[in-house]
């Protein structure tokens, strides 16, 4: 019996054993959950004061925007005011401005103007400063700072823009005048070339006569473009925009152009045109072409036909050569141009004018040999 | 808000959370030393037969304050007017009468004097946390006492009853919280 009393007390005792440690599994495991549920929540927290935290900010912001805002108009009112009254002599408090500002008519009878853009973000950032939203008043100096330095740059750029637009537009004016200079010699050279030619092909003195009229007007015409041409440039080198390498190439423009003109006058004062009892001075208009003024530099003619006449090279009166020889000079001008046009005309293709060319050349030709 | 006292059960994230927070639901994440130290002292203080119901009134009180559905309630009491003693007070108490009724009258009341104090901490940990508010000693003595006693009395027990209960207490060697004492 002691022994089944044994048996039985040990058979109880692990039953007890296998309960108590059931209920302490339990207890673990209840743990567990109690402890994964609350970690749980403490993330729902940490969500939640992260929510709270952004949406107190925004109205924060908003609350700040607004505050800034009505500090901002009182300031104006306030400015508004006193400007008012120091206008008037009235006694306009920042209130009855803001009782203005809704009536048009009184609007613009005290002149209160809405504020630009500047003067707004100036008055928004001592309105920030006021209310001790430092960093606020901070970004709107800051902003104001930027667009000011974006107004300076593109009131620069403006500037640069104009004085490019400028440049190109001088640049043209360079072009244009050097293309009148060279149609005006070339006028002149062709006048030249009817008078030599009229002289060397022994023409009546009729004829003669007529094509010296006709090389003097080309002279005055000449001489009409080319003061034409100095009171231009003399305008347009006292341009203080002109970049200084065009003021250069205007500068030596205007020198040329004043000495051509000088001897225009010259020339048409030997002729007798203005009133002068000076012998008939030849003139060559391949004289001017050395001196170009221009950028594109002067026509190449100045280097290829002879200069037998032109200032400088112009032989004194005693030294003058005969008629006989005049003319074969003026043949030699007249063929060097034509072999000049000739190549001219054969780089560019025109075969009209090549065929023209020829036959004027080879009557040039006849003719210098008939003189000599 | 059912079954606030028996939250649904994972088993497989228990197992993370196992290694996470081993000791029951407490997980400490209050940064404030001072909300730390009362409700490390409190959890102390929870006699064994009680933990159990103490846990589950503080993880039902934090669901629905943190609960994304509910959680609107703690911003509004803590925006109300008065001072952050008194809507905190006035918030916990509301909470724990809330979390009674949800258990059909089953809710510890001596687990619940505990668990308003851990609520309250949370409570005063969130107010911290979002409004930069600035916790004190004093401050959580206030709150804290003012919280038991609102408490207490949401569920029928008197001032003087609580005096009484204190005194005891205290005549006894201690085994009250301190709220009480506060």
């Amino acid at each position: 019996m002691a022994g089944l009393g044994l048996l039985l007390g040990g058979i109880a005792g692990a039953g007890r054993g296998l309960a108590q440690s059931a209920a302490e599994d339990q207890r673990v495991l209840d743990e567990q959950r109690l402890a994964q549920q609350r970690a749980q929540l403490e993330e729902e927290k940490t969500a939640r004061i992260d929510e709270a935290r952004a949406a107190r900010q925004r109205q924060a912001g908003v609350q700040q925007g607004q505050d800034i805002q009505a500090e901002t108009q009182r300031l104006q009112n306030q400015s508004d005011a006193a400007a008012i009254n120091a206008k008037y002599g009235s006694n306009a408090t920042a209130e009855d401005v803001q009782a203005l500002r809704g009536n048009e008519a009184a609007r613009q009878a005290y002149g209160l103007l809405s504020p630009t853009r500047q003067s707004d973000l100036e008055a928004r950032a001592t309105a920030a400063e006021n209310l001790g939203y430092l960093d606020a008043a901070k970004e709107t100096r800051s902003q104001l700072q930027t667009e000011v330095s974006n107004k300076r740059q593109e009131a620069s750029d403006t500037n640069t823009n104009r004085r490019l637009d400028l440049q190109e537009q001088r640049q043209k004016q360079i072009d244009d005048y050097n293309q009148r200079r060279e149609d005006r010699l070339d006028r002149l050279a062709a006048a030249q070339l009817s008078f030599q030619q009229a002289r060397a092909g022994k023409e009546d003195a009729r004829s003669e006569q007529m094509a010296e009229r006709e090389q003097r007007a080309a002279t005055a015409n000449a001489l009409r473009g080319a003061e034409s041409d100095i009171k231009q440039l003399s305008k347009d080198i006292a341009d203080p925009l002109l970049a200084p390498e065009q003021k250069q190439v205007i500068q030596r423009q205007l020198d040329s152009a004043r000495t051509e003109a000088r001897r225009y006058r010259s020339a048409l004062s030997g002729a007798g045109l203005e009133g002068s009892e000076a012998p008939s001075k030849p003139f060559n208009p391949d004289d001017f072409r050395t001196g170009g003024g221009g950028s594109s530099g002067g026509s190449s003619r100045a280097t290829t036909v002879p200069n037998p006449l032109g200032q400088g090279a112009a032989p004194a009166p005693a030294e003058r050569a005969s008629p006989g020889q005049q003319a074969v000079r003026a043949l030699d001008i007249a063929i060097n141009n034509t072999v000049r046009d000739l190549t001219a005309a054969n780089n560019r293709g025109d075969q009209a004018e090549v065929a023209r060319l020829n036959d004027l050349l080879q009557q040039q030709q006849a003719a210098k040999s008939r003189t000599l | 808000m059912a079954g606030l006292l028996t939250p649904p059960q994972d088993d497989a994230a228990a197992g993370g959370a196992q290694q996470a927070a081993p000791q029951g639901a407490s997980a400490q994440n209050l940064s404030d030393p001072i909300l730390q130290q009362v409700e490390q002292g409190i959890e102390e203080k929870v006699p064994p037969d009680l933990k159990k119901d103490y846990d589950s009134i503080v993880l039902a009180g934090m669901d629905v304050m943190f609960n994304p559905k509910t959680s609107d309630l703690i911003e509004q009491q803590l925006d109300a007017q008065g001072d952050i003693v008194d809507n905190v007070a006035d918030g916990i108490s509301k909470l724990m009468m809330i979390i009674y009724n949800e258990s059909q009258g089953r809710m510890s009341i001596p687990a619940a004097g505990l668990a308003c104090v851990t609520l309250m901490c949370q409570a005063l940990d969130y107010w911290e946390k979002t409004r930069d508010g600035q916790v004190t000693d004093d401050l959580v003595a206030q709150a804290t006492k003012a919280t038991v006693m609102k408490t207490l009395q949401r569920f029928g027990i008197s001032q003087q009853q609580v005096d009484q209960t204190v005194a005891a207490g205290q005549a006894q060697g201690g085994g009250q919280p301190e709220a009480t004492e506060a």
